[in-house]
């Protein structure tokens, strides 16, 4: 338990620099040079010393912000700690909580978003929510089915697929960032943050992305059937890669529409799924 | 002019209706019409096949002892322009609005009426250029007005909290300040209403001002835009030369053309990449926007700098080309469209950008007629309009070039339309440079007497750009400047309602808005654009 | 596939972002920049400042002097006055780079002191455009003396009296 916690602070003390690590990727793409490789730190560090402004709504909002990056940074860490098993040894009671936390996060974001008086934000709740919820049950059906170890090869790999892709509507990155964009003219759920509560919102998105690279990375090293700490020095090792090749999607797709969106995602992930419960039913 | 017999028949029944004909030059046609009978003559010119081009008020108590209000239409077939002059008294100043048979005509009318004091009837007016707080009965145009003249504000109403979604006029998806309300139902909008000319600069009227004078006209209209700036210098010298007769070099004509289509290759690859952000696909913007700048250092090589070239003077250019600058402009050119052609398949290859930009914000050709949209609106739409062609100017007579038309009228059309013109530009730049003709570049005398009028178009990146000159002395009496923006904002409507909301920001984007080119008609305050909220200073 | 064409083209470019400035700026010999003017050379006849669009350059009288004065804040870089000048005093350069925490380091000024009438009193010309007219056509020193005006005044009376029109 202890290995966990502490190379869970060293993952959320790293997610910044792979972040920054992805926006150099993004330069290179973009044929720039791009900020330095910490950028991220530097700017959440630079939003907690301005002056705090809060929102309409007060202190509520502040904590409901605050929680939202707690509930995180628990998830990630039960995450982490599943690793350490290894996904096919999980115990129940871990991978439900892991959900839970999860989905948690996810609301409290969206209350965020719809408690403000501001018409984008408002919108943009609503964009989040409908989005979410065409991408978190199929996270939960397949997460849960890995970690139970149960199925095939054939079922584990399809199971695998629909949570590497769900797990990437989840990191909020172009083509699924629809409720951050505010090129999208009515969106914009953090329009209403600044300062302080800006760095919480902000340094919530990057562990997002960690929690999205983390699940593909695990989903894939337990496929080579580790164990205990070379569990997790794998999934340590793979989850940059796995995130270098979210940054390689992101920039090289546009953005979607929320309902073409919508659409995409239940089509694709309900077939999968569908089949995946098919597989599982048929006991192949 | 071509098909002068059709254009005489089209006079004939003009002049049946009421129309006087004042004076035929060689590609305008002036008539003059009476307030009472305006309505018709315009009814029966629009169905013949005109455009609507602009209308312009002019404060001719000067000249004719009245107000005048002057309609110009463009008959493409032909090449001509028929101008409605139509003489409105001081005392009674009213006249008939074209607008139940013309709707082009609805926002320069409203312009004539805020600026000018013209009222017109049988239509619904609203104030539309000039900010809420402006006092009744100063108008800006008429003569007595000084330009840099500050009435003292009156105190309106506050206006009721409008229940929509505000764009603007500081939002991160617009890059100048305009203002959309749009009022949605769920993502669906359902209805749009605009409020432009927030940042009018009183350009029309500083060109009138002693402070200027016709040699230092054309720096003033290089900055009416940012992007299409060489294009309102042009046109402006294009104005003054027609209308005082005088005869430009043949050279001169060819780099100003060679400038206009380098232009129009950089404002083309701008819009790409700003079309490509606004789909979220940032490496679309970055790699348009590193292949235009190879254009706009081609532009500061040729001109003296990379934008705002300042090369136009009445008369010629003031920069020659030698033919180092012809191999460049060929290198630059060729490496462009390799690069270009790259891009453009895999940015088309993205799937986001062809299911977002297909089907979307569709204008019908028949909504595009009424309205008199112009420029790659239009022939995404299927109107076959291209000022190059219709009304000939400069060196376009001497060079072959096809322009492409569509007919979805959807975002993707209004892509394609831009990309083709693009390749159209290169070849048309290379069939300049084989021909371009030796010889001087300025016409060094010149006398501009005063009291004639003409009208100069040329098609700019977004559209045809118009403007109407009537000289005075030392200075233009009146400058008319209609930017293509201007005649394709009111098209929005149509093109937004009944759409989903996440489409309005391509939409917007897909007509090419230069807001800058369109708010230029008078000296006021930059409003704070905030609604019910007047500024007290 | 096409869509990750967009990695080979990146690949193939490099980066193309300049280091300004820590490298120099990319311009082209023929850009236009602040312009230079030249005291020695300078007439202080006023082509300039007829032509200037902005009126960055002003002539400002002041008692026994004219300064020529050039704003660079509201200079638009044309290159108007380089060309009419007659003197051939202004070259315009390529700087661009002229951000000052001063507004007084974005004016410079020629002064020039200006030549009184012998008669009356009333300035007429500088001494640099005195100089000039006088090297390029010699003629009597008292006519550059003396204004217009009571140049008028002076032949108008000559002519009376040699045509006998009587005194005064």
């Amino acid at each position: 338990m202890l290995y966990s916690i502490a190379v869970a602070i060293l993952s959320l003390a790293l997610a910044p620099v792979y972040d920054g690590l992805e926006r150099k990727i993004r330069a290179a793409i973009h044929t720039r040079i791009g900020p330095p490789i910490l950028q991220t730190w530097y700017d959440i560090l630079k939003l907690f010393t301005k002056e705090i402004v809060v929102p309409v709504g007060g202190i509520w909002y502040t904590l409901v912000t605050a929680l939202e990056l707690l509930t995180l940074i628990a998830s990630s860490t039960i995450l982490l700690h599943i690793s350490s098993y290894g996904l096919g040894k999980t115990a129940l009671l871990e991978a439900v909580t892991f959900i839970v936390l999860t989905s948690i996060v996810t609301t409290l974001a969206i209350v965020r978003a719809v408690s403000q008086n501001n018409v984008f934000s408002i919108v943009g709740g609503f964009r989040e929510f409908s989005l979410m919820l065409s991408a978190e049950p199929f996270l939960a059906l397949s997460f849960l089915l890995l970690a139970s170890g149960a199925g095939s090869l054939a079922s584990k790999s399809i199971a695998t697929a629909v949570l590497a892709i769900s797990s990437y509507v989840i990191s909020g990155r172009v083509p699924y960032d629809i409720a951050e964009a505010e090129p999208e003219l009515a969106s914009g759920v953090n329009i209403e943050l600044a300062g302080p509560l800006l760095g919480l919102a902000t340094t919530s998105s990057v562990l997002k992305k960690l929690v999205s690279a983390t699940l593909t990375a695990l989903a894939l090293t337990s496929f080579v059937g580790l164990s205990g700490f070379s569990s997790l020095m794998a999934v340590v090792i793979a989850t940059p890669i796995t995130w270098v090749t979210h940054t390689i999607v992101s920039t090289i797709l546009g953005r979607s529409r929320v309902d073409l969106a919508i659409r995409f995602l239940y089509v694709s992930l309900f077939s999968l799924s569908l089949t995946l419960v098919l597989s599982f039913g048929l006991g192949l | 002019m071509k098909n002068e017999s059709v254009l005489s028949n089209t006079v004939k029944v003009l002049e049946g209706l009421g129309a006087v004909v004042e004076e035929v030059k060689d590609s305008e046609v002036y008539l003059r019409a009476t307030r009472e009978s305006v309505r018709a003559v315009a009814k029966a010119l629009y169905s013949s096949g005109a455009y609507l081009r602009t209308c312009a008020g002019v404060d001719e108590r000067e000249l004719s002892g009245m107000l005048a209000v002057y309609y110009i239409f463009g008959l493409d077939e032909q090449g001509v322009d028929v101008v409605l002059r139509v003489l409105v008294p001081e005392g009674d100043p009213w006249s008939a609005s074209i607008v139940p048979d013309v709707p082009a005509a609805d926002w320069c009318e409203l312009e004539v009426r805020d600026l000018l004091g013209i009222d017109f009837r049988g239509r619904l007016t609203k104030r539309l250029v000039l900010p809420e707080d402006w006092p009744d009965g100063v108008y800006p145009l008429r003569k007595e007005f000084k330009y840099d003249e500050k009435p003292s504000r009156v105190l309106r109403e506050e206006l009721p909290e409008e229940a929509g979604v505000p764009v603007g006029p500081y939002h991160p998806a617009l890059h100048e300040p305009e203002y959309f309300e749009l009022y949605v139902e769920g993502e669906k909008v359902v209805d749009i209403a605009y409020r432009g000319f927030h940042v009018h600069r009183g350009i029309e009227k500083l060109a009138e001002s002693q402070r200027f004078t016709y040699k230092q006209v054309p720096f003033l209209a290089e900055r009416i835009c940012g992007i299409c700036g060489f294009v309102h210098s042009s046109c402006y010298v294009m104005a003054v030369e027609k209308a005082a007769g005088i005869e430009v070099p043949e050279r001169a004509e060819f780099i100003r053309s060679i400038v206009l289509e380098v232009e129009r290759l950089h404002s083309h690859l701008l819009w790409l990449g700003v079309a490509a952000h606004l789909l979220g696909y940032d490496a679309g913007f970055m790699h348009a926007w590193r292949i235009r700048e190879q254009v706009m250092v081609l532009a500061e090589y040729l001109t003296g700098s990379r934008k705002t070239y300042g090369i136009n003077l009445i008369g010629g250019v003031r920069k020659d080309i030698n033919t180092e600058k012809i191999d460049r402009v060929l290198k630059t050119i060729t490496d462009l469209r390799k690069e270009f052609t790259e891009l453009v398949k895999a940015m088309l290859a993205v799937p986001q950008i062809k299911s977002r930009a297909s089907g979307t914000g569709v204008l019908t050709k028949a909504e595009a007629r009424a309205l008199s949209v112009v420029g790659p609106v239009a022939r995404a739409s299927g109107l076959y309009r291209d000022v190059r062609k219709d009304y000939p100017y400069l060196a376009y007579r001497r060079v072959s070039f096809k322009v492409p038309l569509y007919t979805e009228g959807d975002n993707l059309a209004r892509l394609l339309v831009r990309v083709d013109e693009v390749f159209e530009s290169i070849e048309i730049i290379k069939q300049l440079i084989d021909v371009l003709p030796d010889g001087s570049i300025m016409v060094e005398e010149y006398d501009i007497p005063p009291g004639r009028r003409a009208v100069a178009a040329i098609e700019a990146p977004r559209g045809e750009d118009v403007h109407f000159v009537i000289t005075g002395v030392g200075r233009p009496y009146r400058w008319r400047v209609r930017a293509p923006t201007y005649q394709n904002i009111p098209a929005l409507r149509a093109m937004l309602r009944g759409n989903p909301l996440a489409d309005a920001p391509l939409t917007i984007a897909s007509i090419d808005p230069c807001f800058s080119c369109t708010d230029r008609a008078i000296v006021l305050d930059v409003k704070s654009g905030r609604m019910g909220v007047i500024r007290l200073k | 596939m096409s869509i990750a064409k967009i990695l080979e083209i990146a690949l193939r470019t490099g980066r193309v972002t300049r280091r300004y400035p820590y490298e120099p700026p990319l311009l082209t010999p023929e850009f236009r920049g602040a312009v230079k003017i030249d005291p020695s050379k300078c007439w202080g006849c006023g082509a300039c400042v007829k032509v200037c669009p902005p009126n960055a350059l002003t002539l400002k009288p002041a008692g026994k002097e004219v300064t020529l004065e050039y704003f660079v804040g509201r200079c638009i870089f044309c290159g108007m006055c380089a060309e009419v000048c007659p003197a051939g005093a202004i070259e315009v350069t390529k700087e661009f780079e002229l951000s000052s925490a001063s507004l007084d380091d974005l004016k410079s000024r020629v002064i020039h002191r200006l030549t009184r009438c012998s008669i009356c009193g009333s300035p007429i010309w500088t001494e640099a455009e005195l100089r000039t007219v006088v090297k390029s056509s010699p003629i009597a020193e008292e006519y550059t003396l003396v204004c217009p005006k009571c140049r008028r005044e002076k032949l108008v009376k000559a002519a009376k009296l040699r045509l006998g029109a009587g005194s005064e």
